[in-house]
């Protein structure tokens, strides 16, 4: 289910000694996060939205059952077809058995972004089904074309330059050498407009769905969605079963987070409301509308001590804003949900071999502060943490280190003892306060940071000195 | 695994008794500011106009006796005469066609065939590069327009053109979108009896190569908002 063949420590080399990478995810996170920060600046109730958001969430999941049986009501109802997918190969099976039903001998697929799509691996099932599929949002198609997976999940192809985007549309419609992104994103435009008119189906993801009226809104800029569900004569509709919102006037709620914190905007350029097929009389849009509910592992995290990371709304500020996600990019973690929150959905969707990517986090809490709906990002990180431990797959030598580390915690003796010899051991290693290389294994350490000395003079010893100090004088 | 549908739900139950969810934040704390309600018209329109220009979307206001010249000049400087539009008795101005068509333009409302031909309908449309719809409501908070499909409402007209114009009307701005649900008490019920609805704020737009801001990608590259003075 990875996404890529390397190790988790050489995808974190090859990120950091990428210096393209490097000066994207800087320009991505320092952008990003100044612009959603004027944008929560300027509304003078945010954190009442930001609470608001959080309860609708929470009260979303706390009765996930019954607002999932009205809004697949209502959907019906609304002549839509909704198809329940316990598993991602369920919700496969139930695309291509759609795309087939078209009766078209080489169906062809005008496809919007959606992370549950590559959260199941949408396309190439389809691809080799003889399915045409082809991705329509700018950024989805610069990396189906260079076969690559999304770096970012608002910004995809964020970790490309523009001349690598030149290469590959010279390579691939032979359009001459350019450094003009208005040029290439031109060509991108009138190829794409041929998919749209061409399309037997098209496939759009969900960003909310309204139990109320069985709608399903969908937030882009570029319009691609609109036309990927407009023009063909199906429209089939991804979504995971945890992206509800009970009313209208909740989905305004949530829609004054979203744009705003995932990229800056007061308002997407688009916000499409499904509730349906083309109704009689209407005179344009598809005749099929069918919604595909994806589990996918969420209704058994909704059990679990990872439950909260199912209120995310999937913004991505919380990549843009994290120390880690900003030296290592999406690739780095190998899974489809990169950044703080793919860290927890990444595990408890797919599985025990994510858990690790627990540990690429400083807890320094930014995630949690930036998220629209306050997730406590650090306290599922440790609590995945906790299941790496417990699965037993930690080295034996960090059992046996932290054995010792406990006794020497609980005994004064030892712990003096081991202050005095490790202060000793390391002031003669060191250099100017620092250790800059040790051998291996402690090398693990010194590869990527420098050890500091253990000062001469504990802080218990200061500390006793400071006491005798002030209590001599006058308090501050 | 006979009935996914019951087997997912049964999960979710079973996982409901045991799930560990964070208590909710007291919302009477804190509460949302309800939706303006002191805006003047003018100013209503003043913001909107100032949000959708910076988008660079472009706002015109003219008396709704000249709605027909200004969007034939439109066309004009477009150098096109064939528009996808919403049909008469959609559009905010009576007799609009009418006068389109005096001034030589071809106002087009499609019915595309819902099988047989659907594909030849289709091709006829592609080429057609203004759109002009009339709208539900203008959000002046952000700029926005809403639109809602239904009978004699192409919704391509808003998103298969190069250039959309929307007629919209004074009584149509709404301070926040809040406000115009809140107007709304029907819209759940609407939304029901109709397949389809657009928010639209500005031109489309993508920052998908280098994070360089490049305007009109899929949908319109041009969205012109016309209020329209009784």
């Amino acid at each position: 289910m990875t996404t890529s063949p390397l190790a988790f420590h050489d995808r974190i080399e090859t990120a950091l000694h990428n210096p393209v990478l490097q000066g994207a995810l800087d320009r991505n996170a320092e952008r990003r996060i100044a612009g959603r920060n004027q944008r929560f600046g300027e509304l003078d109730d945010i954190e009442a939205v930001r609470d608001r958001g959080r309860a609708i969430r929470l009260d979303v999941l706390a009765r996930l059952d019954e607002h999932l049986e009205h809004f697949a009501a209502q959907v019906e109802a609304n002549g839509g077809r909704v198809h329940w997918a316990p598993t991602a190969e369920d919700a496969r099976r139930i695309v291509l058995d759609l795309v087939r039903a078209t009766g078209a001998a080489a169906p062809r697929v005008a496809k919007s972004k959606s992370m549950v799509s590559e959260e199941i691996h949408l396309n190439a099932a389809l691809e080799q089904a003889g399915v045409e599929v082809v991705e329509t949002d700018l950024g989805e198609f610069i990396i189906q074309l260079r076969g690559e997976t999304p770096s970012h999940i608002i910004t995809p192809a964020v970790h490309l330059r523009r001349e690598d985007v030149s290469d590959l549309f010279h390579e691939r419609f032979g359009m001459p050498p350019t450094r003009d992104v208005e040029a290439m994103t031109a060509l991108a435009q009138r190829h794409l407009r041929q998919v749209y008119f061409r399309a037997d189906v098209g496939i759009t993801g969900v960003n909310f769905g309204v139990a109320e009226t069985g709608t399903i809104a969908i937030v882009t800029n570029e319009g691609n969605a609109d036309l990927s569900k407009d023009v063909p004569r199906v429209h089939i509709a991804l979504m995971g079963l945890e992206r509800l919102v009970p009313t209208l006037a909740d989905l305004d709620i949530l829609l004054r987070l979203l744009p705003r914190s995932a990229t800056a905007q007061k308002a997407s350029s688009y916000v499409s409301l499904v509730s349906g097929p083309r109704r009689p009389g209407e005179p344009d849009g598809p005749e099929e509308f069918h919604v595909v509910l994806v589990d996918n592992g969420r209704s058994a995290t909704l059990g679990t001590e990872l439950a909260e990371a199912l209120l995310c709304i999937r913004c991505g500020a919380c990549l843009n804003v994290c120390p880690v996600f900003r030296e290592i990019g999406g690739h780095g973690y190998g899974a489809v949900y990169s950044g703080p929150i793919g860290s927890i959905v990444s595990p408890a969707l797919f599985g025990a071999q994510f858990n690790e990517l627990a540990n690429a986090s400083t807890l320094c809490g930014a995630c949690r502060d930036i998220c629209p709906v306050r997730i406590d990002i650090p306290s599922m990180l440790l609590a995945v943490r906790a299941r790496h431990v417990r699965a037993g797959q930690p080295p034996a030598w960090l059992k046996a280190g932290l054995k010792l580390f406990a006794l020497g915690m609980s005994v004064p003796g030892l712990y003096r003892l081991a202050q005095f010899f490790g202060g000793l051991g390391t002031r003669l290693l060191a250099r100017q306060g620092w250790i800059r290389s040790l051998p291996p294994p402690l090398n693990a350490w010194t590869l990527r940071r420098d050890f500091p000395a253990i000062p001469a003079q504990p802080f218990r010893a200061r500390w006793a000195q400071r006491r005798s100090n002030t209590d001599a004088g006058p308090r501050a | 695994m006979s009935d996914p549908r019951a087997h997912i739900l049964q999960n979710i139950r079973r996982s409901l008794q045991t799930a560990p969810l964070p208590a909710r934040p007291n919302l009477d704390e804190n509460p949302v500011r309800p939706p303006a309600s002191d805006w003047s018209a003018s100013e209503l329109a003043e913001r909107f106009a100032s949000e959708l220009t910076a988008l660079s979307g472009q706002f015109l206001t003219v008396p709704a006796a000249q709605a027909a010249e200004v969007v034939a000049r439109l066309a004009r400087e477009r150098q096109t005469n064939r528009l996808l539009a919403w049909s008469l008795e959609q559009l905010p101005v009576p007799g609009l066609w009418e006068s389109l068509r005096a001034a030589g333009l071809d106002p087009v409302t499609p019915d595309i065939p819902r099988a047989d031909g659907r594909a030849a309908a289709l091709d006829d449309l592609e080429p057609i590069t203004l759109g002009l719809t009339g709208a539900d409501a203008a959000v002046a908070e952000t700029g926005t327009l809403v639109l809602l499909a239904g009978p004699g409402r192409p919704r391509l007209a808003a998103m298969s053109v190069r250039a959309h114009i929307a007629l919209i009307t004074p009584a149509q701005l709404y301070p926040t979108l809040a406000a115009w649900l809140a107007a709304r008490p029907d819209l759940a019920e609407q939304l029901r009896a109709r397949s389809a609805g657009l928010f639209i704020t500005g031109p489309s737009r993508t920052a998908d190569i280098e994070m360089t801001l490049t305007v009109g990608v899929h949908g319109p590259a041009e969205v012109i908002v016309v209020l329209l003075q009784p």
